[in-house]
């Protein structure tokens, strides 16, 4: 198997073993695929499972990588389609709506006050926001992406990511208000 | 509101988050997936309804940026179609092109395929759906790029019965890495009207039967998601036209009706509840469009579509099984 050669992130060389490019692929991207993960599913047992899932798929697949953008969106958006499909079969065990827009209403108490105690005030308000606010909120300012990496991850417009990013602001002042933090 | 404050609070959330993903043992996760590797965990490859056939490359070009390479297919296509129809030495070798029946109008329809390549991206394919008018005049109708991949399937068309004019289904695809794309389109009265569009669609299936999409993916080895996409067209104000009056499917099948309107003509419901509408559909699949229903019991039930002056515009009679 041969690459293209590496340009930017030192992750891609030619004629690497597979396995030590996934390792450099897991050190590199794991965290970040982790975090979205949790902000989709909000469970760390199920966003890990998700994590492994999707790097064996990117072991299966990545003899057709070829630059560092290309290459961390596409593993965005297969974390993305494993995470929606997690969301909808969770939907056919449980008697709860199937699509998380209501997420913050339907997470289990126990995981809830986990969220709350070991994320902090903050951190939990904004996962308590419906789903496609939450994600763009949680990547811009947690995990500090620009807009346009965000949009080509959850494949959708630019002015789709600044509009839920402008509503979810919204939406999180009138959460931590009623928590009672000035705004 | 104090824009400032909110900046602080948010600041303070990021510093929470990186807190709470601190615990996370990463390295001990790394372990486990290079050890399923090793072990030789592997996929099945994507089994696609459709006949498929791989895009010839051996004529390349560099479109420059998205924007630019429809600019050129466009030219590179209207360079082509101003010759004669029959002309033999087509300047554009490895594009792929397909004639199609949109409507009785009798017009002349094609799509075709060219493979681009787009700087800092994967080989991909754009699609470009034209047509010429009696003065041999082309025009393009409709674009679509599908990315990192290099597999076609046939163009398909869907009629309804009443309307005058038809569906599009646009498939492609890579089986070795185990995805497709696809775009259902409409066309009336010379707009395009995009109804559902999926792009990376793991382990995808597609095949249209009885004029509804059957789609089926997978998203790991014992989970499997069949969806049946209901295309609908509004014959008149008060009816609606539906693929097929009754379908047979089973628990945590999904039904989705997608129409050639920007907004949802029509009321859903169901009769029984054993088809459950999905809220919020926009977060099904990342897609905007359709009214979804999934099934969430056995049995029988029945969705009718009704709006304000015509309570009976359509139904659908569905049989749940285990």
């Amino acid at each position: 198997m041969v690459l293209a050669e590496e340009t930017q992130c030192g992750c891609i060389l030619k004629d690497t073993p597979q396995t030590v490019l996934l390792e450099q692929m897991i050190d590199q991207y794991g965290s970040r695929v982790l975090k979205l993960a949790y902000y989709y599913v909000r469970n760390y047992s199920d966003a890990e499972d998700i994590m492994q899932e999707v790097f064996l798929r990117v072991y299966q697949n990545m003899h057709s990588f070829r630059g560092e953008s290309a290459c961390f969106t596409w593993i965005y958006r297969i974390t993305v389609n494993l995470c929606k499909d997690y969301l909808l079969r969770q939907g056919r065990r449980q008697t709860v709506p199937l699509v998380c827009d209501t997420c913050g209403e339907s997470l289990p108490e126990q995981e809830r006050m986990f969220e709350a105690a070991e994320g902090g005030e903050v951190f939990s308000a904004v996962m308590e926001l419906p789903l496609k606010y939450r994600t763009v909120i949680a990547l811009y300012y947690f995990d500090e992406m620009p807009v346009k990496e965000i949009a080509n991850a959850l494949k959708v417009s630019e002015c789709n990511v600044r509009a839920r990013l402008s509503r979810g602001r919204k939406l999180l002042k009138e959460a931590l208000s009623a928590k009672g933090m000035s705004i | 509101m104090n824009e400032k404050r909110l900046e602080e609070w948010l600041h303070k959330g990021k510093t929470e988050s990186e807190a709470f993903f601190s615990h996370s043992d990463l390295n001990a996760l790394k372990q486990k997936i290079l050890q399923s590797a090793a072990n030789g965990h592997s996929s099945e490859s994507s089994i696609v309804l459709l006949p498929k056939r791989k895009v010839r490359r051996s004529f390349w070009y560099r479109a420059g940026a998205a924007a630019a390479g429809m600019l050129l297919c466009a030219t590179l296509l209207l360079t082509v179609v101003n010759r004669q129809p029959d002309c033999p030495d087509n300047p554009v070798s490895g594009m792929t092109q397909q004639p199609i029946q949109l409507d009785d109008s009798g017009k002349d329809y094609q799509v075709s395929f060219f493979p681009v390549e787009i700087p800092q991206s994967e080989p991909s394919i754009m699609s470009v759906l034209w047509t010429t008018d009696l003065d041999g005049q082309s025009e393009m109708l409709y674009t679509s790029l599908f990315e990192s991949c290099n597999e076609l399937y046939p163009v398909s068309t869907i009629a309804l019965p009443g309307a005058s004019s038809r569906f599009v289904l646009l498939t492609s695809g890579d089986s070795a890495r185990g995805f497709i794309h696809y775009r259902l389109i409409g066309y009336a009265a010379g707009t395009i009207t995009t109804l559902w569009s999926q792009d990376y669609v793991p382990d995808g299936k597609l095949g249209v039967q009885d004029n509804m999409l059957i789609e089926q993916r997978s998203s790991d080895k014992t989970q499997t998601q069949v969806s049946y996409i209901l295309p609908y067209h509004v014959v008149d104000t008060a009816t609606v036209s539906l693929p097929v009056e009754h379908l047979q499917l089973h628990v945590g099948d999904l039904v989705i009706f997608v129409g050639d309107s920007e907004e949802p003509l029509f009321d859903i419901s169901a009769q029984t509840g054993m088809m459950r509408r999905v809220e919020n559909g926009s977060d099904l699949y990342g897609e905007e469009r359709g009214v979804a229903f999934v099934a969430s019991g056995s049995g029988s039930d029945l969705l009718s579509l009704s709006k304000e002056k015509s309570p009976e515009a359509g139904h659908l009679t569905l049989d749940i099984l285990q």
